[in-house]
């Protein structure tokens, strides 16, 4: 048994290697951790003599992790469930490799490792990886003949056939038509490793949990709008239905099929990648009035809340038309004496006769409410704790210390004590802003949650206590506001810490600027369905001449690089320097005689032109070479034009 | 195992006329290739499924590459022609040798041509030949029969350059080859009465360049100073005169009656080893067959004479 193949292969088996080792996040641990050691028995094999399991032992692995995958998953359909057992099955391959022949089949593995990476995440930073591995994929096809010629020579063999690929691959992509499939996603093993940013209810920590995810949640982009940082309230759920000082959702809440005017290409104002939560909301701005979505179709519930049909599951589009909001339209429901029948204590109860009088209206109420807080010392926290025990009494009387989802749960409690109707939002508030790229990016650490009240023009207007309690939050957005030290937070005014925050190092420019490459990249490969190609071919039949010049020059080029790349030897070039010293020599009646040959034609010349004769002889010396002794190189043809032109010249000179 | 039935399947490919065209170029898909080709149809479905434009990119890319290398594998194989020097007569115990002549026509050189006869297992290969150049090659192919022999059909195939496709052509040498019977049996000369010898020494052979060295002996005043190996002088500082084996043997009869009692072939087999040996021996022979009888003689075309008398024998149309 031929131990030590691999070892000559070195670069092939790494790629292979890779291309498995960065599935690592998608696949579950069990079947990772099997694959990594089917690779240590490898390389113990290589390097220490091991024995190479049996065919019929790898078969039998084989069998029982089928199993353990279908057990796993419950399916063998989805991409989790086939990425898993195609890496197992690799890994089992790769040990048991003994032949140079089942190299081939190793290298196709490889193709269907780097494409189930590409399922799961079509992140930039994976494809500067797997562009790379790919690479040396194909590289390792070539036949062994191939492998010990310098590597010169198999970049030419291979890039040859890759240029000629290239503009067929390009023709593929763009016109081979791409139907979407929606179904078969929401098919998929769901929620297997789901993002919940926003949970199903409000709590006092709730929020607060996410602070530490750096996870992206979506990302948006706007066009002829500049928001400002503390506009920008992206709604994800609405809470109605208080349970002490927890929110949840009302189940009246009926929701329709969106069917307003969808948005066009043109007039769309916001621009959102959703990341995959595995959820059916949408984060839609407040003042949103139309929408549209690539693959899902929307519904809108009464309290304006969009979701999709489907979970999102994989990265997805979505246009959108949005105002600078002015209160969003109550529905029937909102009015019903069920929503307002909560027990209060009667400190609160006190609490609220103290602060407010009869004929206080709603939006007095709020402004007594802004007034309220920062003078009783109200303070905020990043790290509350997850409270589920704390009661609205605790937190107004003793603990006094909260983060926003305290603050929209206690203001919409109060606002309900005094009679008026309120609810919670949970969602995600500001984002971080890239220059480079100029769009908007989510964070799961931008979590918020926020009140709506409704006013006496019943409507429902946004009420933020945040923006008293923690302006600053609201002011640099949550990125820069959780990167200062909680005295800063506190102490310093706005203007040193807008300066403070201002200042970027470079490391995070870099960051911004991958970020956007990245962003550009996702959407490029997004971007591209079946609509734009409709829109493609629909131009195309409009500049019909202009595609076939395009063609044209394509074809030309390509027969150029081919040309190039082929460097066949002129066969034809003797003759041309023939025809160039019979039609010069010609002009002073000295053409080759029929019985002459070259060397007795160039003696011929030499007695007429004595003076010249070393010229001459040079120069009938190359056309000899050229055209006898197949020395045809590229060097010695310049070198004779280059001869015969001084030549031509001098006779010229001299003689005429 | 697969592979080798599919060799088979396409070494005797039904649709292939009788008169072979040899200026065509014939393509299949090896296993690997079609293993290839199903997977690029599973990438297109996976990609289809998940409206991913990456694994549709890879799936294109890979497919045209495809495309490409099938018109890569067939140029490779187009462009090599093949000329073949004719066959020398051969005995069928022994390896006929083909001389070929590859040449590229094309403009860009060819790599991994294999040669191969058809149903012969051993295969010549050729790393490369540059555009406009040519290479020689020795194919040893064998006979079982003798008499004038099909020389088996030539398989020009490469896989270049992924080993997805397998592209092929054939050529087919037109002159047969001459099979001289096997040389089997005594190799001990039927030595018969001189007497017979002597009734055909009115010619004289002159044998001399052909003769064999045997030794040298000193040197004796009545010989030729012609005879002196000068060379031997300067090495021995002994006048020596180089001695060859003479042509003091006798000729021979080879006569197909007098090998006893066995078959047709058993008895060709055994006059061509004779006429081996005689050739070896230098010694002037004739060969007796019931209808016909060859000159006296000896030497190389003699030979050649004899021996396709013997591979013809029996057939109608021998001349």
């Amino acid at each position: 048994m031929p131990i030590k193949i691999i070892l000559g292969e070195k670069v092939f088996s790494l790629a292979i290697f890779f291309s498995s080792l960065i599935l690592y996040p998608d696949v579950p641990p069990w079947a990772f951790a099997s694959a990594m050691i089917f690779w240590i028995w490898r390389f113990l094999v290589e390097y220490f003599e091991f024995p190479v399991p049996s065919r019929f032992l790898t078969g039998f692995i084989s069998v029982l992790f089928f199993l353990a995958t279908y057990y796993s998953f419950r399916s063998l359909v989805g991409k989790e469930a086939s990425t898993c057992f195609l890496l197992i099955l690799s890994s089992l391959k790769f040990l048991e490799y003994r032949e140079d022949s089942e190299k081939n089949f190793l290298v196709l593995l490889g193709f269907f490792l780097i494409c189930a990476k590409f399922l799961f995440s079509l992140d930039l930073i994976y494809a500067l990886i797997e562009i790379p591995l790919f690479f040396i994929l194909l590289f390792s096809l070539l036949p062994r003949e191939f492998q010990k010629k310098p590597w010169r020579f198999r970049f030419r063999i291979l890039g040859s056939s890759i240029l000629v690929a290239l503009p067929l691959t390009f023709f593929l992509y763009v016109f081979f038509p791409r139907f979407s499939q929606s179904w078969v996603e929401s098919r998929s093993a769901r929620g297997q490793y789901g993002i919940t940013g926003i949970a199903d209810e409000v709590y006092p920590g709730s929020v607060a949990k996410l602070l530490e995810s750096n996870e992206v949640a979506f990302r948006a982009e706007f066009n002829a709008v500049r928001p400002r940082l503390h506009d920008l309230y992206w709604r994800g759920e609405v809470f109605n239905l208080p349970q002490g000082f927890r929110w949840k959702k009302g189940l009246h809440l009926k929701s329709e099929r969106y069917r307003e005017n969808a948005v066009s290409e043109n007039n769309w104002n916001v621009r959102m990648t959703l990341e995959p939560h595995f959820r059916n909301w949408l984060f839609i701005l407040e003042g949103t009035y139309a929408l549209k979505s690539e693959q899902n179709s929307i519904y809108k519930n009464t309290a304006s809340v969009f979701t999709s049909q489907f979970p999102t599951e994989k990265r997805s589009i979505l246009w959108a038309r949005w105002e600078k909001p002015n209160g969003l339209p109550a529905d029937e429901e909102d009015f019903s004496p069920k929503n307002s029948k909560v027990s209060f204590s009667e400190n609160i109860q006190n609490l609220i006769s103290e602060i407010s009088h009869q004929k206080t209206t709603p939006e007095e109420f709020a402004d007594i409410l802004l007034e309220y807080f920062p003078k009783n010392h109200f303070r905020y926290t990043l790290k509350p704790g997850d409270q589920g025990t704390l009661t609205l009494d605790d937190f107004i009387f003793k603990t006094k210390k909260g983060f926003c989802e305290h603050y929209a749960s206690a203001a919409a409690l109060l606002f309900r004590a005094a009679g008026f109707q309120a609810r919670v939002v949970a969602g995600y508030q500001g984002g971080s802003f890239n220059r480079f790229g100029n769009f908007w990016t989510i964070q799961q650490k931008d979590a918020h949650a926020w009140m709506e009240y409704l006013d006496s023009k019943k409507m429902w207007q946004r009420f933020d206590l945040t923006s008293v309690i923690a302006p600053l939050r609201l002011e640099l957005g949550a990125t820069s506001f959780l990167n200062l030290g909680e005295s800063e937070r506190e102490s310093l005014d706005a203007q040193s810490l807008r300066n403070l925050s201002s200042k970027e190092s470079w490391l995070s420019q870099i960051d911004f600027w991958f970020e956007n490459l990245n962003y550009r990249w996702n959407t490029l490969l997004l971007d591209y369905d079946l609509e734009k190609q409709k829109e493609l071919l629909r131009g195309l039949e409009i500049k019909w001449g202009e595609l076939a010049l395009l063609a044209l020059v394509l074809a030309l080029i390509s027969y150029f690089i081919l040309n190039l790349l082929s460097r066949k030897p002129n066969h034809q070039a003797h003759k041309i320097i023939f025809a160039r010293l019979q039609s010069f020599f010609s002009s002073y009646s000295l053409e080759r005689k029929s019985h002459e040959g070259p060397r007795d034609w160039s003696h011929r010349i030499v007695s007429q032109f004595p003076k010249e004769h070393e010229l001459v002889e040079e120069v009938f010396q190359c056309y000899i070479q050229e055209a006898y002794a197949r020395n045809s190189t590229d060097e010695n043809l310049k070198k004779t034009k280059k001869l015969l032109r001084r030549l031509r010249t001098r006779i010229n000179v001299r003689y005429r | 195992m697969v592979k080798r039935d599919l060799r088979n399947l396409f070494s005797s490919w039904p649709f292939l006329p009788k008169n072979l065209n040899s200026k065509r170029t014939y393509i299949f898909p090896t296993r690997f290739g079609i293993y290839f080709a199903l997977s690029m149809f599973l990438l297109l479905g996976i990609a289809f499924i998940y409206s991913n434009n990456v694994v549709y990119f890879i799936c294109f890319f890979l497919s045209s590459l495809g495309l490409v290398t099938m018109w890569k594998t067939n140029l490779n194989i187009e462009r090599i022609k093949i000329r073949s020097i004719p066959v020398n007569d051969f005995f069928a115990d022994e390896n006929g040798r083909l001389q070929l002549i590859a040449e590229n026509t094309g403009r860009w050189p060819s790599y991994l041509v294999k040669i191969r006869l058809r149903n012969h297992s051993q295969v010549y290969s050729i790393d490369e030949i540059t555009s406009r150049a040519s290479q020689t090659l020795d194919v040893v192919f064998s006979a079982q029969q003798r008499g004038y022999q099909k020389i088996p059909d030539l398989i020009i195939e490469s896989e270049y350059p992924f080993g997805w496709l397998r592209s092929w052509k054939y050529y087919r040498v037109s002159q047969p080859a001459l099979v001289y019977p096997k040389r089997e049996g005594i190799s001990r000369l039927p030595e018969k009465t001189e007497s017979e010898g002597q009734e055909i020494s009115g010619k004289k052979y002159f044998l001399s360049s052909e003769n064999i060295f045997q030794g040298h002996r000193p040197y004796q005043k009545s010989d030729s100073l012609r005879q002196i190996d000068w060379k031997a002088l300067a090495r021995t500082r002994e006048l020596l005169v180089k001695q060859f084996e003479s042509e003091s043997k006798g000729s021979l009869q080879l006569c197909w009656d007098d090998i006893p009692n066995s078959a047709v072939e058993k008895k060709l087999s055994q006059l061509s080893l004779w006429i081996h040996e005689c050739e070896k021996q230098n010694r002037v022979y004739q060969l007796v067959l019931p209808h016909e009888k060859s000159p006296w003689g000896s030497g190389t075309s003699h030979a050649r004479e004899c021996l396709k008398k013997l591979a013809l024998f029996g057939e109608t149309n021998a001349d």
